[in-house]
């Protein structure tokens, strides 16, 4: 039995905040994250619950509902939800995630710019608003994309790939900045 | 080449994985059915039944595909 | 100088830059063409085949001749176009394919050899011994032909990819591309319009003429202006689309405009639910005899020259064709003050030009190595010859149908205007308009745009009123077709493969009759300019040769790109650290300050042994580490293996459906070794599998199969077993894992974890929750060297901070850390199994696992695994090998022999998957497929290794060559 403390590490992407032209990309710490797949016919009673525990709805395909916390849409039967500890709800599978991924914000008017560099999907304001949420690919991640406000967007990473995705959006804010 | 999938919309190929043709797994022990299932594929001209995955939200997706034209008539979750 | 008054150019900036090492001025606006004959160079090239000198044919993207390497070293651009090269401060230039120099070559003498290099020769070089091919043809064929080549230093260019989403986009930025833009941006669409050139306008920049009562140059500016001020358009300048693809993905490449931290091209995939293609004509040239000569020019391109950037490209011009727009050509030097010697029409037409004019008359060929002069047959049959250095020619217009052909259709042959256009309905959502559907007005043009743009609006539910066409020319611009010019010698029809009309007549001579055939006979069209200049006139020559009308020999297909692309371009992102995701487990810094190298596993990176003070080799490290592991404790990061949470009221029955084992069989708390098929019997992984809870198991994978097993369970979940109710989750990211190994394991973790392991709860593949730190973390007894072994499973946050914990207790108790070399070592040691055994080709009987496959209930791979076949007892199955001769190594893919069997493939035995020294044994083992294996213990077979030239006996044995009963790890 030992005297012991474990230290907590951030996913290494390497130095952060950077700033390039207009645009900012800074690592997020989005709190505890907690998946939650409702099983077959459940996903009512698991949204009402969670709603009754939460103040939070299983939100719709595509998009993010936030109060105390965040949920968001993450995939098939998947949502996502961050910076709160998940209540008790029998009808869904539950995981801990929070260490899963690296979570980086970018801000700044060209957003959608630098985006369209790095993902196939049109993430403009006007197709992509507020409160609006997608999972896609990025150079060969699976990434989450998430619209935080007009000039903010969240991308998340597997946090092995942290270094990658780092890279990777540093290198389109760079040549945006040069156009 | 874009598919639509039923959750997230039309998206660029590069999210989506080829999952073979779209047949019905058999039952029981190894036979001409069997065979069928694992080793002989038609090659259509025309009308094209696959699987695919949207990788990037899991759904495993039944294709209807032209092979002349490319044309994707539809687009369906595996089991819907 | 032969700059000129007006044009588009900027004169208040002045823009030096070099050609061949002389020092020359531009100005802003310039092409790197359009400076060059403001400087006078006639001579730009050599061309491929003959090395002919060669001037600048064209003013755009089609361009043949001038082709120019730009830069040097890493930077180094072959094959630029001088037509599409930006002039920018301090562009160094280089012609290329010439030696000493453009001026005088001396591969030049290829052109005497002219009569041997005709259509097909490098074909007709492979007949004859096949020694003379290679030992003579081929090095002389590679010095002598060819352009720009590649400086062998790693490239320094940078390239950008970008997607985009529109509901129109407009190919080209002409009157028609300009004026759709402008109505489908009125009414509201989201507009993209690209055009490859710099200045939006096309050929309202080139051609003296009026639009909306103003220079039509002018009006282009401000339509142009007008788009950039609205937000629902985006203007692509120097963007050429060069693909089209299926669903409306449109691939297109930007040149950015120089800068030096821009990257030099983006590669752009535009999603466009409507496409209007205004990509306009290219000028057809005219087959006579010397026409390539520099000098010669489109007449077109003259214009452009002229007008938009003020560079006259001669003094005394001649000016040849059959239309209208020469008379045009013509009026247009005279008012540049370049000296008219000609204006021939080959036409019977009347002229209202104070210009010495030769009706019905034909330029017969051109005099001198850079125009000089040519000779006119009159239309009585005399000659006259007439001095000029330029020689501008028109054959009509090549409306760019190259876009509406990507989807496999045909272009449709027009013999009012002597012309394909594009197929109705060739390409699902985009219209073709104006001049490339084979308008010939300026105001037709503009009309078109507007109604194809009106179209586009409705379809999309959009209203608004459309921008009033503005006046503009619609004099119908006459012309009849020109193809060939009687007479001797030789004409060009395709200018960058020296292809001339002979070739092609020789093609259908030699009967390669189909236009498919005789492209690739004589390679005319297979140049970067794709047939853009000359292909039709090729065709008319073919169809003139084999009796058969233009339509009736047909077209080529046309695939993408329609313009060179940069493969740099194409794989954008991929370069350096963007070619694929680089993974890094939490404990990434450890390894690294412990100077381990890392290797790469899938897309992981993993350490391959820490080096201690002392250690030369990677063997002597290896051997340290597997021996600690044996005698004390090892600590191994081994995050990258492949974590599935499975959970769900039906989690149990569906692993039995993707496992050959029983995990519903399987107690709380406990872990089982499982093997996953795929459905055609083949083993595709294996690993553990853990039961954490009534519904809720953890599956781990291979480090490399652990996508491939996640797409399979989900897969088996949504298409094979939709009945049952369970859900998949990956959570190797979220844990950081480390394998505690040896005798002192159990020792190290009751020093670390917050609470001592009782020894009877944590018996050998037990499992559940311990806390470290304070930290909840899982322990799994589970081995992978035969010791008594567990693994530690960390929030990942933790993983750095608790790698350093263990390492730092194990070797205060004599052990360490140990990497992939020395966990290999110790899984051979023991016969477990990686995927040098699980390759794809193996079945569990084969690896003396048919116990693992159960009998009770339908699982993936279960019928096809119990093939007769697969159960053949001649099949190669898992056993050990131990040298025995004279040599006491092992190599790995080394074929097994008898003893006595010549070493010949039909007589193998079967091969080695894996070997490894032993530190333990003290000797080589390995493992290996035998035939009839497990029957075969204690018998010698031989290895021989073919490619490393390796032979040695060995003894067949168990696969486990350490603690065959297990008593170490279950201890």
């Amino acid at each position: 039995m030992a005297d012991l403390t474990l230290i907590a590490s951030t996913p290494a992407t390497g130095t952060l905040p950077v700033t390039r032209g207009t645009m900012t990309l800074s690592q997020a710490d989005p709190g505890p994250l907690t998946s939650i797949a409702p099983y077959k016919g459940q996903a009512g009673a698991v949204s009402d619950a969670l709603q009754a525990a939460t103040g939070l709805a299983l939100p719709g395909v595509g998009t993010c509902a936030t109060g105390k916390g965040a949920i968001q849409w993450f995939g098939r039967d998947l949502w996502l939800l961050s910076d709160m500890a998940a209540p008790d709800l029998p009808g869904a599978a539950l995981t801990d995630q929070t260490d899963a991924w690296v979570t980086l914000d970018l801000t700044g008017p060209q957003g959608a710019e630098v985006m369209a560099r790095r993902v196939p999907m049109d993430l403009r304001l006007a197709a992509f608003p507020e409160g609006a949420t997608a999972r896609t690919e990025m150079h060969g991640m699976m990434v989450s994309v998430t619209r935080t406000g007009p000039d903010a967007l969240r991308i998340m990473a597997f946090r092995s790939m942290a270094k990658t995705l780092a890279h990777a959006m540093i290198e389109a804010m760079e040549n945006v900045a040069a156009l | 080449m874009r598919l639509t999938c039923p959750h997230c919309g039309t998206r660029d190929l590069r999210e989506f994985t080829y999952g073979g043709a779209a047949l019905e797994r058999p039952t029981g022990d190894w036979g001409p059915a069997w065979d069928a299932y694992v080793h002989l594929r038609e090659n259509p001209a025309g009308a094209s039944f696959e699987w695919w995955q949207h990788d990037v939200c899991a759904t495993w997706l039944k294709v209807d595909r032209d092979t002349r034209t490319h044309v994707i008539s539809q687009v369906t979750e595996a089991r819907a | 100088m032969s700059r000129i008054a007006g044009g588009l150019i900027d004169r208040t900036r002045p823009v030096s830059f070099t050609f061949d090492g002389h020092a020359y001025q531009g100005f802003a606006g310039d092409t790197l063409a359009s400076a060059l004959i403001a400087n006078d160079q006639r001579t730009v090239a050599r061309s491929f085949k003959y090395h002919r000198p060669r001037g600048i044919l064209s003013a755009g993207s089609e361009e043949p001749n001038a082709l120019v390497t730009l830069g040097r070293g890493t930077g180094q651009e072959p094959n630029a176009r001088a037509t599409m090269v930006e002039l920018r401060e301090g562009l160094a230039a280089r012609s290329q394919n010439a030696w000493p120099s453009v001026g005088f070559d001396l591969m030049e003498v290829n052109d005497l050899a002219a009569p041997f290099l005709t259509a097909g020769f490098y074909y007709k070089t492979f007949m004859g011994p096949y020694r003379i091919w290679e030992r003579l043809f081929e090095p002389a064929i590679r010095r002598a032909a060819g352009l720009g080549v590649l400086s062998k230093e790693a490239a320094d260019l940078r390239f950008e990819k970008a997607f985009a989403f529109c509901d129109l986009l407009v190919i080209g930025a002409g009157p028609t591309g300009l004026m759709a833009a402008l109505t489908a941006a009125e009414a509201g669409a989201d507009v993209i319009l690209a055009d490859e050139d710099f200045l939006p306008g096309g050929r309202l920049n080139s051609d003296r003429q009026e639009v909306g009562g103003q220079a039509s140059s002018a009006w282009a500016g401000e339509v142009t202006a007008r788009l950039e001020a609205m937000e629902n358009v985006r203007i692509l300048r120097r963007t050429a689309v060069t693909g089209v693809y299926d669903q409306g993905t449109y691939g297109a490449l930007q040149r950015h405009a120089p800068g030096p931290t821009r990257p030099l091209e983006t590669f752009w995939r535009i999603v466009a639910r409507h496409a209007i293609l205004a990509a306009g004509a290219v000028e057809r040239p005219v087959a006579f005899a010397n026409n390539d000569r520099p000098g010669v020019m489109l007449a077109g391109a003259v214009r452009t020259y002229v007008n938009r950037f003020a560079a006259a490209p001669g003094q005394t011009a001649v000016v040849f064709g059959a239309s209208d727009s020469v008379h045009r050509t013509a009026a247009d030097l005279r008012r540049a003050g370049v000296h008219v010697a000609a204006l021939v029409d080959a036409r019977d037409a009347p002229c209202d030009l104070d210009v010495p004019f030769y009706p019905g008359a034909q330029v017969e060929r051109v005099l001198g190595r850079e125009a000089e002069g040519v000779v006119i047959r009159r239309a009585d049959g005399t000659e006259e010859r007439v001095q000029a250095d330029l020689v501008a020619m028109s054959g009509g217009w090549n409306p760019l149908v190259h876009l509406s052909c990507h989807m496999n259709a045909r272009p449709v042959w027009r013999d009012d205007i002597a012309a394909f256009v594009p197929a109705p309905g060739a390409v699902p959502g985009m219209i073709p308009a104006g001049a490339c559907n084979g308008e010939v007005t300026t105001a037709a043009c503009l009309a078109a745009g507007r109604d194809a743009a009106r179209q586009v609006v409705s379809d999309l539910g959009l209203s608004g009123a459309s921008p009033d066409l503005p006046e503009a020319e619609d004099r119908e611009a006459r012309a009849e077709p020109l193809w060939v010019v009687p007479g001797k010698g030789r004409k060009w029809v395709d200018f960058q493969n020296d292809v001339t009309t002979k070739d092609v007549e020789q093609a259908a001579r030699e009967n390669f009759r189909s236009v498919e055939h005789m492209k690739r006979y004589t390679t005319q069209g297979m140049a970067t300019d794709q047939g853009r200049t000359g292909g039709v006139t090729a065709l008319a020559v073919l169809a003139d040769a084999t009796g058969r009308s233009i339509p009736g020999t047909g077209t080529t297909t046309y695939r993408p790109p329609y313009t060179p692309v940069h493969i740099g371009a194409l794989g954008a992102g991929g370069q350096g650290k963007g070619f694929a995701p680089e993974r890094f487990t939490a404990a990434h810094p450890v390894h690294l300050s412990m100077t381990a190298p890392m290797i790469e596993a899938g897309l992981w990176y993993r350490p391959s042994f820490y080096p201690r003070e002392g250690e030369k080799t990677w063997r002597a490290s290896c051997d340290r580490e597997a021996l600690m592991v044996r005698n004390s404790v090892g600590i191994c990061d081994v995050t990258t293996l492949g974590k599935i949470d499975v959970q769900g009221p039906d989690a149990a029955e569906f692993l039995d459906f993707v496992y050959t084992g029983t995990m519903s069989t399987l107690k709380v708390g406990r872990v089982r070794y499982g093997l996953m098929l795929r459905e055609d019997g083949q083993i595709m992984d294996d690993g553990t599998c853990a039961r954490l809870g009534e519904a809720h198991y953890l599956v781990t994978t291979t480090t490399a199969a652990a996508g491939l097993v996640m797409k399979q369970m989900e897969f088996a979940a949504q298409v094979l077993r939709p009945d049952l109710d369970v859900r998949l989750m990956s959570v190797t990211e979220q844990w950081f894992q480390a394998a505690v190994a040896g005798p002192k394991s159990r020792d190290l973790l009751n020093d670390l974890l917050d609470a001592p392991l009782e020894p009877e709860d944590w018996p050998f593949m037990a499992c559940g929750a311990v806390s470290v730190g304070g930290v909840p973390a899982r322990l799994f007894r589970i081995s992978f060297s035969g010791e008594h072994a567990y693994e530690l499973a960390v929030p990942a946050r933790y993983g750095e901070s608790l790698f350093r914990q263990l390492v730092a207790r194990a070797e205060s108790m004599g052990g360490g850390a140990y990497g992939m070399e020395a966990l290999n070592v110790l899984r051979i040691e023991k016969g477990l199994l990686t995927h040098a055994e699980l390759d794809g080709r193996t079945t569990a009987y084969d690896l003396n696992l048919k116990g693992m496959m159960k009998r009770s209930k339908d699982f993936v791979g279960r019928a096809a695994a119990g093939r007769e076949g697969l159960l053949d007892e001649d099949r190669p199955r898992l056993v050990g090998l131990k040298p025995t001769g004279a040599v006491k190594q092992l190599t790995a893919g080394a074929f097994l022999f008898d003893p006595e069997a010549e070493p010949t493939r039909p007589n193998a035995q079967g091969t080695i998957s894996s070997v490894a020294f032993s530190p333990t044994l003290g000797h080589f083992i390995g493992l290996a497929l035998l035939k009839e294996g497990p029957d075969r213990h204690g018998d010698t077979v031989r290895m021989v290794d073919h490619l490393r030239g390796i032979s040695t006996l060995c003894e067949v044995c168990d696969p486990v060559f350490f603690d065959p009963e297990g008593g170490r790890v279950r201890g």
